[in-house]
């Protein structure tokens, strides 16, 4: 087994004929991390996986695995797990055969392939049923062989495209909570293929975001809603609220822009291109008050067009003038509880705005 | 009552199949099946004696006055194929029976001494006792022939001195079928995986090959094998001219050209019912063996094949269960030796006129097909289909 602390991708790309699937895609990913790859369908992301179990070569770039150079190594000698969206169960084998299989085929003796089979079943928790084939097994279950199959061999990498995707909520909520128990357990890297932004946030370490055959940008969950590079990230990743802002004085810490109007303070960095900028604004940093607090704070004042009751709170779209319909949380039982038409005010602190380059509208 | 009119009703679409299946195949089927243990000519042409001789057929006055009622009574033709039939049992029958009626013009015949005064053969047991066997309207004769018995001098069974041809003819019939089926298998194979896994100009271009001679007749492409193998033909002109060969070669009426025919005429169906194994093989499968670390060989090997195995079954079985009665490319490209069973039947019903052993030699190839049959349904129960994962 190689030793490497980590699997880099240099400025890949990928041609089909004339049509680029990726571009330049350069990524890190750290051994033993959990990295999902979240891109909207047809984003590349399927492509970038096949790229890296070998399946697919790619036009330009590199990979690597530690110092070793693996980007035209076949499939079938990189030593990468993966479990497929339909899970490729091989019907004519029963579960237990399906996890020797890599086994098999990397000649381990007769005891030991036991031994492990019985090891990777456990893990997850299908002891019992090694004896069925595929064909008589549940969706879930279907999907916890495919996975011990993939890990059977500790695989340097694992790859899952999708693999909950056709599973229900329930079970999709059960499985998310095992695989991270597995991930944690044997420390194996994991690449997690999603367009389910939540899927990728509460699984991963590291987050990577695809949009046409682009990374976006790749980090922490937190990282990626908290302080996101640019609107598609932004807009991927939970409800926002952009509005169009200038930049008055880029003083670091203190910041000051106009945002509808308005001179408000701005406490995060301050993108480099110097024209228009947009402020993004998460719902749930926004307070909704029935009168300014004066000044030195952040303030805009609107008028309430819907409040949307959820239960445990309450989404309210302001109209603000020059900046267009505003989405706020308040809390279930808050003690303002203003009308639909009435005209409220909304605050939100220097530090929670996130200034963002105003982007031409994508082609 | 409307349990009775429900009963009424499923009779009734359950009639309709069952007169189809019984006029289509088993009347005739069963026409076959007695015509090969049928014995009436001489049941009907000697009805006096018949009745009158017992089962060991001990002559008596009585029998020798009823047989020589019978044969006074018989025309020349009945006669004639009485004799015939007669003689396969006791050699030497026929032109006894024939100078017993010329005889009875002068003579009259009271008892068994009146018949020995004709002529001293009828002493001999032996003729006696083939009245006897033959009195019952059914023989299994042809059977024995079948199975090459045949009558010793004292009227019992032996294995005739040529063997046993038919049994011979059998076996070369299974082993032939089984070739074809081996060889028709061995091309259909790659030639169903290119058309299922192919890109898609190959795809239609086989696909098309395949299903054209399909569509057309036996005859026609056995006829074209001829041309394309006789002596001036196109393989023996290509060979000449690129100076392989000196003379021409032979390649058909012998084995290699049947063999070669037959299998060209029956690989459609050794290849679709492989295609359609290979259809329902999802590539990932390929991709998910590869990423398990299998090589392509291994791959296909321990992935690909076993789940090809109902296909490369079904395609074996029908070419195999074809082939067994197979019968015009046989006749137009193969050497005598190189004939199937329905070779023969076709020329004891066409040529010998002798339907009794048609028959009987079709009910035996029919009951290996369905012995055939019986094994293919076997195999195919305990070889379940291992239904795909979602
Ligand atoms: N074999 C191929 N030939 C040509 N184009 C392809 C091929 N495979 C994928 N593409 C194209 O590449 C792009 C990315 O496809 P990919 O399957 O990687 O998307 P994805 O992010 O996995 O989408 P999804 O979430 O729907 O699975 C799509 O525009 C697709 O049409
Ligand atoms: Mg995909």
């Amino acid at each position: 087994m190689t030793t490497h602390d980590r699997l880099r991708l240099e400025r890949l790309s990928k041609h089909y004929g004339r049509h680029q699937v990726l571009h330049d895609v350069s990524l890190d990913i750290e051994r033993g991390s959990f990295l999902t790859l979240l891109g909207p369908s047809g984003s590349g992301k399927t492509t970038l996986l096949k790229v890296l179990a070998g399946f697919e070569r790619c036009s330009a770039g590199r990979l690597l695995l530690g110092d070793a150079d693996i980007t035209s190594l076949p499939a079938e000698r990189r030593n990468f797990g993966l479990v497929f969206q339909g899970y490729a169960l091989f019907p004519h084998m029963t579960v237990a055969n399906n996890v020797a299989f890599p086994l098999k085929v990397r000649r381990w003796d007769r005891s030991r392939i036991e031994a492990r089979v019985r090891e990777m079943l456990e893990l997850v928790q299908l002891g019992h049923l090694a004896h069925r084939k595929p064909a008589e097994l549940s969706g879930g279950q279907q999907q916890r062989v495919a996975l011990a199959r993939a890990l059977a061999f500790e695989p340097d990498l694992l790859l899952l495209d999708e693999p909950m995707s056709a599973l229900d909520r329930k079970l999709r909520a059960d499985l998310q909570i095992e695989l991270r128990r597995i991930h944690r357990r044997l420390g194996t890297t994991f690449v997690y293929v999603t367009h389910d932004q939540d899927e990728a946030m509460t699984m991963s370490d590291q987050v990577a975001v695809l949009d046409h055959g682009r990374l976006m940008q790749v980090g922490p969950p937190e990282t990626l809603y908290e302080r996101p590079e640019n609107r598609f990230v932004a807009e991927f990743l939970g409800r926002s609220n952009f509005l169009p802002a200038r930049l008055l004085a880029a003083e670091g810490p203190g910041s000051r822009i106009e945002v509808a109007g308005r001179t408000c303070r701005h406490a995060g960095p301050v993108p480099e291109a110097g024209h228009g900028v947009s402020l993004l604004l998460r719902p749930e940093d926004i307070e909704v008050r029935p009168a300014s607090p004066g000044d030195g704070w952040n303030c805009l004042s609107g008028r309430l067009q819907i409040r949307t009751y959820f239960g445990d709170r309450a989404l309210y779209q302001v109209e603000v003038p020059g900046a267009g319909t505003v989405s706020a949380y308040a809390p279930a039982r808050p003690e303002f509880r203003p009308a639909e038409g009435d005209e409220v005010h909304l605050v939100w602190r220097a530090e929670d705005g996130v200034l963002l380059p105003a982007e031409a509208e994508r082609s | 009552m409307s349990r009775v009119s429900l009963y009424l009703s499923t009779l009734l679409l359950v009639a309709l199949p069952v007169a189809y299946v019984a006029f289509l195949y088993l009347v005739p089927l069963g026409g076959v099946a007695l015509r090969s243990v049928d014995n009436s000519t001489i049941h009907a042409n000697l009805p006096a004696t018949a009745s009158a001789i017992d089962e060991a057929g001990a002559p008596s006055d009585e029998v020798a006055a009823a047989l020589a009622k019978d044969l006074a009574a018989a025309d020349r033709r009945s006669l004639g194929e009485l004799a015939r039939l007669l003689n396969l049992d006791a050699p030497g029958m026929r032109s006894l029976l024939l100078k017993t009626k010329r005889a009875l013009d002068e003579v009259e015949v009271k008892g068994l001494a009146d018949l020995r005064a004709i002529d001293p053969d009828w002493d001999e047991p032996i003729y006696w006792q083939a009245l006897a066997e033959n009195a019952q309207p059914y023989t299994f004769r042809y059977y024995a022939t079948a199975i090459g018995l045949d009558r010793d001098p004292a009227g019992g069974w032996q294995f005739g001195a040529e063997g046993a041809i038919y049994l011979q003819i059998l076996l070369r019939t299974f082993w032939m079928s089984l070739q074809v089926a081996v060889i028709a298998c061995l091309i259909a194979y790659p030639l169903a995986h290119a058309i299922a896994n192919g890109p898609p100009t190959v795809r239609v271009l086989l696909l098309g090959a395949v299903l054209l001679s399909f569509w057309m007749s036996i005859l026609v492409r056995t006829t074209a094998w001829v041309v394309i193998l006789q002596r001036e033909g196109l393989v023996n002109e290509a060979l000449m001219a690129l100076g392989l060969v000196r003379e021409p070669v032979q390649l058909i009426f012998n084995r290699l050209g049947t063999l070669l025919a037959m299998v060209h005429v029956l690989l459609p169906f050794a290849v679709l019912p492989l295609l359609n194994n290979m259809k329902q093989i999802p590539a990932q499968q390929r991709d998910a063996a590869r990423s398990l670390g299998a090589g392509p060989f291994e791959s296909f090997l321990r992935v690909y094949l076993p789940q090809t195995m109902r296909g490369i079954l079904v395609g074996a079985g029908t070419v195999f269960i074809l082939s067994l009665g197979f019968y015009i490319t046989p006749a137009l490209v193969g050497s005598p030796g190189d004939q199937l069973l329905s070779y023969y039947i076709a020329d004891f019903m066409l040529k010998q006129l002798n339907w009794g052993m048609a028959s009987t030699l079709s009910v035996i190839l029919l009951a290996c097909v369905l012995l055939g049959l019986a094994v293919a349904w076997l195999v195919n129960l305990l070889w379940r289909p291992a239904a795909r994962a979602a």
